[in-house]
């Protein structure tokens, strides 16, 4: 098993890479969610590099972000440079994750379903006495779907401690600010109140990341939540914080650039 | 039929230490036994079909066997999404179970009358349907959905007050039965409308009409060997479902029917729930002569349009 990367400055080196890497690989694709993958970067990148174990599993429930997933694999060895530049191509890496994709654990794109799923895993690790985490990664608009509190209803009663999830809270999504289509303040408090044992985090501060993952399970026999405060489109000012952080597509001026910035960031 | 199936269940679990059953708070006064065995293999998820679903795939993941129960019409419908993506399309050996298939729950409304799930199950990839004819063979079918690999999906209608055991019949998926031989006309039936099938050709007797009545159990994939053999033999091939005329056993047989062509002239009569009707409530029976599903309407349509 690869070696655990610890060093805050490392994973934040690392994160630069991947970023640049989910620009490149979505403006050769012509694809859009680019906003969206870079606020995970560096969620995925200390959850991959230096928490993941081989019995842990991680379901990308918010399936657009699959650019930032790609770079990742790709990083860790588990996806060749050749496949990774297959992405938005034909018969190439998908614009969600299939689990035809080694190293995908779920084929996701339907925002809402991950959840539940994860939380079946998690059940079935405990029935079996698995050691293993299960990681969800949603995100704040897909808070808004009714499955997602389902799956939140039921996981504290079956005390699934192996069971965490990252929710991405950048604030945006497709039609506009999270908090002004269906305001999902106070956030935390309904998780709590749900049972979920939360915890509130900067999304892009390696350290803080590592701290929150680190401590798991938060509570026994509780689910755990890492809140994760992101930016959309974090390190590239033309869509940074702003509703084209989910559907722009650059061109070749605006790649350029925004590379410059993500080199420099 | 679902106590049979449950039975079966509790049998095969005392050694399948995989088989896990789910619910979606529905059951009641049928699962517990299974429950009351198995209490860590049994999980009642809420009224939250869409969380049935995507934990049943979950846990198949895992090498569990799921098998989820809830109510035709909810399971099918309102999580067709979470079937479709975490069951159907990755092929997860998870069955589901759907109570009430066709009018079962009569005097429930139209939002508990299955009429469409046969239709909306059947445009998914790798998911098995079948839709028992009666008790005997609901025992069977849980057989056969453990071992299965892959998705399934199990429709219960109401027990046919005239079910009886049927010799020689041996339950395969994707195998249709011949239950009576005949010439002339066939009648295809799925789930206990075998048994209205099997009344109807003795109407049909009567007037010197000797049909011959296939149980369907299976839907899909369908038996399309028994089915060319059908459509060669027969001038008139009738369906019978207990189902919305549209998108069930009858279009499924009329798709593969234009496939397959027959060597002589051939007509097909759908028999189904119009749900354009206005869809009231009642007793089971009283709604199924207002569909017209009752045996002696059934006959008495045939007559006529074979006549015409």
């Amino acid at each position: 098993m690869a070696k655990k990367v610890t060093s805050a400055l490392a994973l934040k080196e690392l994160s630069r890479q991947i970023a640049q890497m989910v620009l490149e690989i979505s403006y050769r694709a012509k694809a859009m969610h680019v906003g969206s993958s870079l606020s995970v970067v560096e969620l995925l990148t200390v959850l991959y590099f230096s928490r993941l174990n081989s019995s842990d599993r991680f379901i990308l429930s918010k399936g657009h972000a699959v650019a930032a997933l790609y770079a990742v694999l790709h990083k860790k060895g588990v996806i060749s440079k050749k496949e990774l530049f297959t992405f938005g191509q034909n018969k190439g890496l998908c614009g969600h994750p299939l689990t035809e994709t080694k190293g995908v654990d779920m084929s996701t794109g339907s925002l809402g379903h991950g959840l539940g799923f994860g939380m079946g895993i998690a059940l079935g690790f405990k029935k079996q006495n698995k050691k293993g985490f299960v990681y969800v990664l949603i995100s704040d608009g897909e808070c808004n779907e009714g499955s997602v509190w389902e799956a939140a209803l039921l996981a504290p009663k079956l005390k699934l401690d192996n069971l965490v999830v990252i929710l991405d809270y950048n604030n945006w999504q497709c039609f506009g600010r999270t908090n002004d289509i269906i305001s999902a303040q106070p956030m935390r408090k309904k998780w709590e109140s749900f049972g979920w044992e939360v915890s509130e985090i900067n999304g892009h501060r390696v350290q803080d990341i590592q701290k929150a993952f680190f401590k798991l399970p938060q509570k026994k026999d509780c689910p755990s939540i890492v809140i994760a405060h992101t930016i959309a489109g974090k390190g590239i000012p033309l869509i940074e914080d702003k509703q084209a952080a989910h559907y722009k597509v650059f061109n070749s001026e605006e790649y350029s650039e925004a590379q410059n910035q993500l080199k420099k960031s | 039929m679902r106590k049979a199936f449950i039975e079966s269940l509790i049998k095969q679990a005392q050694t399948n230490k995989r088989i896990f059953l789910l619910t979606g708070d529905l059951g009641a006064n049928l699962l517990e036994p299974f429950r009351d065995k198995f209490p860590q293999r049994f999980l009642n998820v809420g009224v939250a079909e869409a969380n049935l679903v995507t934990t049943a795939a979950g846990l198949a993941s895992t090498g569990y066997i799921p098998v989820i129960y809830s109510i035709a019409t909810f399971v099918t419908m309102r999580a067709f999404e979470q079937i479709r993506d975490t069951i159907a399309y990755p092929k997860a050996h998870v069955v589901i179970l759907g109570s009430g298939g066709g009018l079962a729950y009569s005097k429930a409304g139209f939002t508990h009358f299955a009429l469409e799930d046969i239709a909306v199950m059947s445009t998914l990839p790798n998911i098995t349907i079948i839709s028992p004819s009666d008790r005997e063979q609901s025992y069977q079918v849980a057989k056969a959905a453990v071992s299965c690999r892959g998705p399934l999906y199990v429709r219960f209608e109401v027990d046919s007050s005239q079910e009886t055991s049927i010799p020689g019949r041996v339950f395969k998926i994707g195998k249709a039965s011949k239950i009576k031989n005949g010439e002339k006309v066939a009648i295809a039936a799925t789930g206990a409308k075998l048994y209205a099938a099997l009344d109807v050709a003795d109407i049909l007797n009567r007037h010197n009409i000797n049909a011959a009545v296939y149980s369907f159990q299976t839907i899909k994939p369908l038996d399309t060997a028994c089915l060319k053999n059908i459509f060669n033999t027969f001038e008139v091939v009738v369906s019978l479902e207990e189902h919305s005329i549209s998108g069930g056993l009858g279009s499924a047989i009329g798709e593969s029917l234009l496939q397959t062509g027959s060597r002589k002239p051939l007509q097909l009569l759908k028999f189904g729930i119009k749900v354009d009707k206005k869809l009231v409530s009642g007793s089971y029976e009283y709604l199924l002569k207002y569909f017209g599903l009752e045996a002696p309407q059934i006959a008495r349509s045939i007559l006529e349009r074979m006549k015409s």
